[in-house]
């Protein structure tokens, strides 16, 4: 790294639940932004602030409780603060306790490196009675010693300065700082130290004293910096004369080096701490232990565990799309509309931005129009009406997060979770992404950066596109009534649990095969509950929003778009499907032929689409399972993202009724009034309502509810099932509406009737959709949270053959039977 | 699932006190960890080290995790990591003064 004349570089290390985000975000303020290691898949901050005239560049590596493992967050943290020279390392330590956070200290002091203290959570210490003489520990540590209180910004200033002070002090000369580990060990020491001198690119670059120090220890890290930063093959000479020492010593003294290292710097920390810090209090019960005797217990545990996620579930649908608390004011009545933010960021995409678009683009060429209107805009707002919900999602979780109980959660879940290879931290992912039907697989698989282990990082991430995202719960809810009208409560129940055993059953089996890799033991810390700081909840919530919005819309917009273009393509000669003259010039449509002329002509559009060419081309293998050409498309479109799959069904069926002979126009009229009179039950209350510039007259508001959910690529984000019901029932009623000939049978209905779909083409269409491929976000997120294509690859492809086979065992078995 | 423990050092390990068979509210000190080196150095770092005390808070019968307390810090640790720390009881009466003390 190259650092510019008043650039400083600082680095914050500590042991986890220390406060040291807390720290980071107070030097930097709202100058920060996320970066990630190149090659490393791990969340790390970066931010600067402004000394004077000096940029001062803050780096808060990955909080890690030593640096003698190899975790990857000690990796980082070790490797940047040797590789990278910060000027300063700030170690946040909690104050509360100390003599553990001592041990990280004493292994960094080793590195070498200039240090500043930073003693958080003071006053928690100073609540349970503990004393620092201030004066002795900076004595002892060598190093100056900031007390801190983070939360309330206490010490920000002596901080600041203490870095500077360090910054200027040394022109990165080593200090002269060391334990001493005996007589017999500091000789083996020194052998190995002045061995190390000889190689001056090693000399130059690491620390002669820590690395002797670590390769007494048989550190496996530290051999190999030694094999790598040696120019030449004399690294072995070094290693062999490193494992002499070694022997000799065991022979010496009978027990193994490290032993001997790591007691010596046990005592060492027992003695800084005797002759520091004074306890006031004895030791007392803290209300923490109290809440956890309650949540930790065998058996009201994991019950408090259910109840949690329900509510936390709930919650975050209700306040994204239930409660209607979004105002929006019609500029014609001059009234006060409320909505949920889901359904105003669906109507700002379907009708108000293109409609305004419409009259600013009256002269542009039709193609171009029809792009930006029915292609790109769709798939925008598409991606847009995720983002309610992620954002509450993500609220509900850093609130869950920045309280302590999501290491309850790990605990509560690990014994179950480790019967098929996983571990209980993947449950939380698991649930976001789909676990209670609803939620989306994005956010989920972006979460799993938290887990710490790789394999179980990457079982998680293979197994959260089988769960119940909330694009897949509209088909379900379809077929459920179309096929299991009787037992809809039931067959969602047995879907979920279906899901989830194949889940789990996958993650053993992917376990046992593909994700091979140590499986490490529990080992968690329970920190002190503590109540969330409702400005970093929803810090963080917008930042991982922000995220989402940028790696996966950018490609669910593409994906859109393209399926858009192959639905639309090729097109027709002299079939061009027009925007109706309705939506330009806002006059009612006194003609109903001209909506039905376009219907027509959309149908056959549809059918000679490239689109439809791949679900025939499909269809020979694919019958199988039951699908035709039409079931493949929709299935395809899928690949997009979920929510379309319900959309493409809809036209594409409908295409076939265009055949079906008529029905008398009563039962139009018929439609209508049950439309109007369903209009208390389902959305298109509000759509009728809002005002546009045009006559009222019933045939034209009936017709712009019509074309409101016309468009296949307004997705739904709604967990209510009644609703989606009726908005069904409205998609094929515009399209049967538009021309007296047309058949007035819901999705739903005709699917009932159709002599294609039976029973076990239901059931074989459901499992399916439940696990095959993930949609195009959630791929992207694959790729960017482990970094290579592999994982993708394999997603998609154990997916969709395990989602194949079944259909096909499924639909087989339902002929015989 | 820890390859690297030996026979003997198993059998040693099953004729001394674990982890996992203290029972709630027991007080004891860490006598030795067996497991492997990288495992011994994140332990210490959250603070459990030979010579450290601590005190169940829930125990690891039939294949729980045990939870246990370390001065101010909770930690929890799966069985099998338990089965490999051996402890120490804290004599009876030690703790019980120990405990009068605390509550007062």
């Amino acid at each position: 790294m190259v650092h510019s004349h008043c650039e400083l570089l600082v680095a914050i290390v500590g042991q986890p639940n220390g406060g040291k985000s807390t720290v980071f975000r107070l030097l930097t303020k709202s100058h920060s932004e996320i970066s990630n290691y190149p090659g490393i898949t791990m969340d790390a901050q970066s931010g600067h602030y402004h000394e004077g005239n000096r940029r001062i560049e803050v780096v808060d590596l990955p909080g890690s409780y030593s640096f003698s493992s190899s975790t990857q967050e000690e990796r980082i943290s070790k490797n940047f603060v040797l590789l990278d020279r910060p000027e300063v390392v700030i170690d946040v330590m909690d104050a509360s306790n100390f003599r553990r956070h001592l041990f990280l200290f004493l292994e960094l002091m080793e590195m070498q490196v200039p240090v500043v203290v930073c003693l958080n959570m003071m006053d928690i210490a100073k609540r349970r009675g503990i004393q620092f003489d201030q004066a002795k520990l900076e004595q002892l540590l060598a190093v100056p010693v900031i007390p801190f209180i983070a939360t309330k910004e206490d010490g920000l200033d002596e901080l600041r300065s203490a870095i500077l002070k360090i910054a200027d002090q040394n022109d990165h000369a080593p200090t002269r700082w060391k334990i001493d580990y005996g007589p017999i060990m500091e000789e083996c020491l020194q052998k190995i130290e002045s061995g190390i001198r000889t190689k001056p690119h090693l000399a130059e670059d690491f620390s002669p004293r820590w690395l002797a120090v670590k390769l007494m220890e048989n550190d496996r890290e530290a051999r190999r910096i030694v094999e790598h930063h040696t120019h030449d093959d004399s690294w072995r000479d070094i290693l062999d004369f490193c494992d002499e020492q070694f022997n000799h010593f065991i022979n010496q003294n009978k027990c193994s080096p490290r032993k001997i290292i790591l007691e010596r710097r046990n005592q060492f920390a027992s003695q800084i701490e005797q002759e520091t810090i004074s306890r006031l209090k004895p030791r007392t019960i803290h209300f923490s232990d109290r809440i956890d005797s309650i949540a930790c217990h065998p058996i009201f545990g994991p019950f408090l565990l259910f109840l949690i996620m329900i509510l936390t579930f709930q919650l975050t649908f209700k306040i994204a799309d239930g409660w209607k608390w979004f105002p929006l004011l019609s500029m014609n009545s001059l009234s006060l509309q409320w909505l949920t933010p889901v359904e105003f960021l669906a109507l700002l995409f379907s009708q108000i931005i293109p409609n305004a678009l419409d009259s600013c683009m009256q002269g542009t060429q039709q193609g171009f129009r029809n792009l930006l209107i029915e292609g790109i805009l769709p798939g925008v707002g598409g991606v847009v009406q995720f983002v309610p919900v992620i954002f509450v999602m993500f609220s509900m979780l850093s609130v869950l997060e920045q309280s302590g109980y999501i290491a309850r959660v790990a605990m509560i879940m690990d014994r179950f979770m480790r019967r098929f290879g996983l571990q209980g931290q993947s449950i939380l992912p698991m649930v976001l992404g789909g676990g209670i039907t609803g939620g989306c697989a994005v956010p989920a698989i972006l979460m799993t950066r938290s887990i710490s282990n790789l394999r179980q990082r990457i079982l998680t991430i293979l197994v959260i596109p089988m769960l119940n995202c909330g694009g897949k719960v509209p088909v379900y809810t379809m077929i459920i009534a179309a096929f299991f009208a009787s037992h809809k409560g039931l067959m969602m129940g047995a879907i979920v649990l279906f899901s989830w055993g194949i889940s789990l059953v996958s993650a053993w089996i992917l376990g046992k095969t593909l994700v091979r890799g140590k499986e490490l033991p529990l080992l968690l810390e329970l920190p002190t509950y503590q109540f969330p700081r409702i400005r970093d909840v929803f810090e963080n919530a917008a930042r991982q929003s922000g995220e989402f919005l940028k790696k996966a819309g950018t490609v669910i917009l593409g994906a859109n778009i393209l399926l858009w273009l192959l639905l639309s393509y090729p097109k027709l000669d002299n079939l061009f499907i027009d925007i109706p003259e309705s939506k330009i010039n806002h006059q009612p449509i006194t003609n109903l032929n001209i909506e039905s002329n376009n219907q027509d002509k959309r149908i056959q559009q549809l059918e000679s689409s490239y689109a439809a060419a791949m679900g025939r081309l499909l269809e020979p293998v694919s019958r199988f399972a039951g699908f035709d050409w039409r079931d493949n498309v929709a299935l395809l479109s899928g690949l997009g993202s979920k929510e379309l799959i319900i959309s493409s069904m809809s036209m594409l069926y409908q295409s076939n009724q265009a055949n079906r002979p008529n029905q008398s126009n009563q039962s139009i009229d018929q439609q209508r009034n049950d439309l109007v009179s369903n209009k208390t039950q389902n959305k298109s209350e509000i759509e009728i309502t809002i005002p546009v510039d045009s006559l009222i007259s019933q045939e034209n508001e009936v017709n712009k509810t019509f074309e409101l959910v016309e468009n296949p690529f307004v997705l739904n984000f709604n967990n209510d099932h009644q609703i989606y019901e009726n908005e069904i029932n409205q998609k094929s009623l515009k399209i049967s509406d538009g021309s007296p000939s047309e058949s007035l049978l819901t999705l739903r209905e005709y699917l009932k009737q159709s002599p294609n779909w039976t029973f076990s083409k239901a059931v074989a269409m459901l499992v399916f959709i439940m696990l095959y491929v993930p949609c195009s976000g959630t791929l992207i997120a694959i790729y960017r949270t482990t970094g290579c294509w592999r994982w993708v690859l394999i997603s998609f492809l154990y997916n969709t053959i395990l989602a194949f086979l079944l259909a096909i065992i499924i639909f087989q078995l339902g002929i015989f039977l | 699932m820890f390859s690297n423990i030996s026979k003997t050092k198993e059998n040693k390990l099953n004729s001394r006190l674990l982890l996992t068979n203290l029972s709630v509210g027991e007080k004891a000190t860490i006598v030795s960890i067996h497991t492997g080196i990288e495992m011994i150095g994140q332990l210490m770092g959250m603070g459990l080290f030979i010579g450290t005390r601590i005190e169940i808070l829930q125990t690891g019968r039939s294949h729980k995790p045990v939870l246990l307390s370390v001065e101010d810090s909770r930690i929890v640790l799966g069985q099998e990591l338990a089965n490999l720390i051996q402890v120490e009881r804290d004599s009876t009466v030690l703790s019980s003064i120990q405990k009068k003390t605390e509550t007062e």
